[in-house]
């Protein structure tokens, strides 16, 4: 072996070598990453029935939730569904009007649920937009069927989400989801059939 | 160290990429234009007056101004008039989906255009205008079922325009597949 | 010698790649919008549309009939009424955006609350030679009032399109309790 040939060949040695720390290194770090994030989602603060929770695009407060058969617009579910209405105050405390509070709740409790439908108390009717620093009371709708065993007590999960002013595909502004930010755990109170709310 | 073939091996790789990032650019770009070019009508054949367009032969069938009293009593205000428009194909072969994304509008000459009214407005129009007679399709809805090889269709659109641009108007045909080929028919409207 | 000059290179390779960095305009910037301005006392043109704003109004409730029935909406701030004139110039179109920027600068969308009431200019088709006159609603905390601008567009987050905005005179005085509005109109 001459000299160059070993010098070649330890610094062949040497980039596998660095190449191996760099990636074991990159691999634990993902992995505490996602296990500080496990610890952060168990942390979510119980939050009382009516007390805002700022979620970042919105402030919601729960005010509670029922069981009917009649839906906040005045008109009835179909006879093998019952709707479950969850009334909140809700504010859009972003900068320009919007309608993305679609995702803002989650029922863990309860399986397979679709996406809930809106509705404005004021008007008794769908809720479109929200505009900028007017909260109104605004009911969400979802219908399950008759026979579905509803828990006694709702968990609610609030989904918060951050603003970026430069996203990192686009460099474009947006709100991007953070996970759950409160809890809201409260009582399901069923309402007869007729009796509206 | 790196041999020298090891070397003129990176050079040309590195000299590579400026020609591969060009073409990807080209290609793309061409591309873009292409789809574009689908989407403008900028060949039109004003030429003949039956002319052969997209497996038929089309000629006006009609061409009718209403809302300055004369064609109906009906009077529209200021300068507002409804043009209703009557193409008729006769297919020279089997037309299949090759009217998709069919097209009708009409210009002024000027560079002005005006789309034609939505399906629904129409309908009500021609029921306005003729209870008795069973509205016409347009062009859209005609695409979907077009006529069979030596038979004919007649399509209707209807357009709202300005009571200044009528004398000048001509309608515009074309489908999805052909442009930026379309063709053109003067309406021959006259305003007094 | 040799090894001063390559971190030289080094650190001037990542200075030139932090600069191209930070001065790439975002993308929303390079699609944004081809804008206009200008004041409510004059028409604003751009190369597709115009609008000329007659008035503006404000007030409480809002009252119109839909399908015969009688209407009112109220709000916890203010319904703000625009009533416009379009003209388009090249093609059949609409103008379905329409935005009131506040004092704070917030921007409040045209309420679809109000998308019953009747002469809507958001869904009303606009075309070339044919001027098109109707009405925008919109619903805003009273405290927007002192300084709003209209912006509006063919639809919204317009990209390479025409976009229009026109400062409003300040409104004079107090609001109406309650604003009819009629088939013709404000």
């Amino acid at each position: 072996m001459t000299e160059e040939d070993t010098k070649t060949a330890r610094k062949s040695w040497r980039t596998k070598l660095l190449a191996a720390v760099g990636g074991v290194s990159a691999a634990l770090l993902s992995l505490g990453y996602s296990v500080s994030q496990q610890k952060v989602a168990t942390a979510v603060p119980q939050v009382d029935v009516g007390t805002p929770i700022s979620a970042g695009r919105w402030t919601v407060s729960v005010l509670k939730a029922q069981v009917t058969s009649e839906l906040p617009n005045g008109l009835s579910v179909s006879p093998d569904k019952r709707a479950l209405v969850v009334e909140m105050s809700l504010e859009n405390i972003s900068s320009e009007s919007s309608n993305l509070y679609g995702d803002l709740l989650v029922l863990s409790d309860i399986p397979d649920l679709p996406k809930p439908d809106f509705y404005l108390l004021r008007d008794r009717s769908i809720l479109w937009d929200l505009q900028p620093r007017m909260p109104e009371t605004v009911a969400a709708v979802w219908e399950v069927p008759v026979d579905l065993r509803l828990p006694e007590t709702l968990t609610v999960h609030v989904q918060g989400a951050a603003f970026k002013p430069r996203d990192n595909l686009y460099a474009a502004p947006g709100w991007f989801p953070t996970g759950d930010v409160a809890e809201v755990v409260f009582p399901l109170s069923e309402v007869a059939s007729g009796d509206g709310n | 160290m790196a041999s020298d073939r090891e070397r003129k091996i990176r050079w040309l790789s590195l000299a590579s990429l400026s020609v591969l990032v060009a073409a990807a650019i080209g290609i793309n770009a061409w591309r873009n234009v292409d789809e574009y070019r689908h989407r403008i009508e900028t060949d039109v054949q004003p030429g003949p007056t039956e002319p052969d367009y997209a497996g038929a032969t089309w000629r006006i069938a009609q061409a009718r101004l209403i809302g300055d009293g004369r064609d109906t009593e009906v009077v529209l205000p200021g300068e507002m008039r409804l043009v209703i428009v009557r193409l008729s194909a006769t297919a020279t072969q089997t037309i299949g989906e090759g009217w998709g994304q069919c097209e009708v509008s009409l210009g002024d000459g000027t560079g002005r255009r005006w789309l034609p009214l939505d399906v629904v407005l129409s309908d009500d129009l021609s029921r306005d205008l003729d209870p008795a007679a069973e509205p016409l399709d347009g062009c859209g809805i005609t695409s979907l079922n077009p006529p069979a090889a030596n038979e004919t269709a007649t399509i209707e659109e209807k357009f709202v325009v300005p009571a200044s641009a009528v004398l000048a108007l001509s309608v515009t045909l074309s489908v999805g597949a052909l442009r930026p080929a379309a063709i053109a028919f003067p309406l021959g409207l006259d305003r007094s | 010698m040799g090894h001063l000059l390559r971190i030289f290179a080094l650190g001037m390779t990542a200075l030139v790649l932090a600069m191209l960095q930070t001065t790439t305009p975002p993308y929303a910037m390079l699609t944004g919008p081809i804008k206009t301005a200008g004041p409510q006392s004059e028409r604003v043109t751009s190369a597709t549309f115009a609008i000329d704003v007659a008035t503006v109004k404000q007030a409480r409730v809002l009252a119109y009939d839909q399908f015969g029935k009688a209407v009112e909406l109220d709000t916890s701030g203010m319904w703000v009424v625009v009533s416009a004139k379009l003209e388009g110039f090249r093609q059949t179109m609409s103008v379905r955006a329409a935005t009131l920027i506040g004092a704070s600068g917030r921007r409040y969308r045209q309420s679809q609350r109000a998308g019953g009431a009747p002469d809507v200019l958001a869904s009303k088709i606009v075309q070339p030679g044919l001027p098109t006159t109707g009405l925008f609603f919109f619903e805003i905390p009273e405290d927007e009032l002192s300084k709003m601008t209209l912006v509006v567009s063919e639809q919204y987050d317009p990209q390479l399109q025409d976009e229009i905005s026109v400062s409003l005179t300040p409104l004079p005085g107090s609001p109406q309790d309650r604003l009819d509005i009629g088939p013709d109109g404000i």
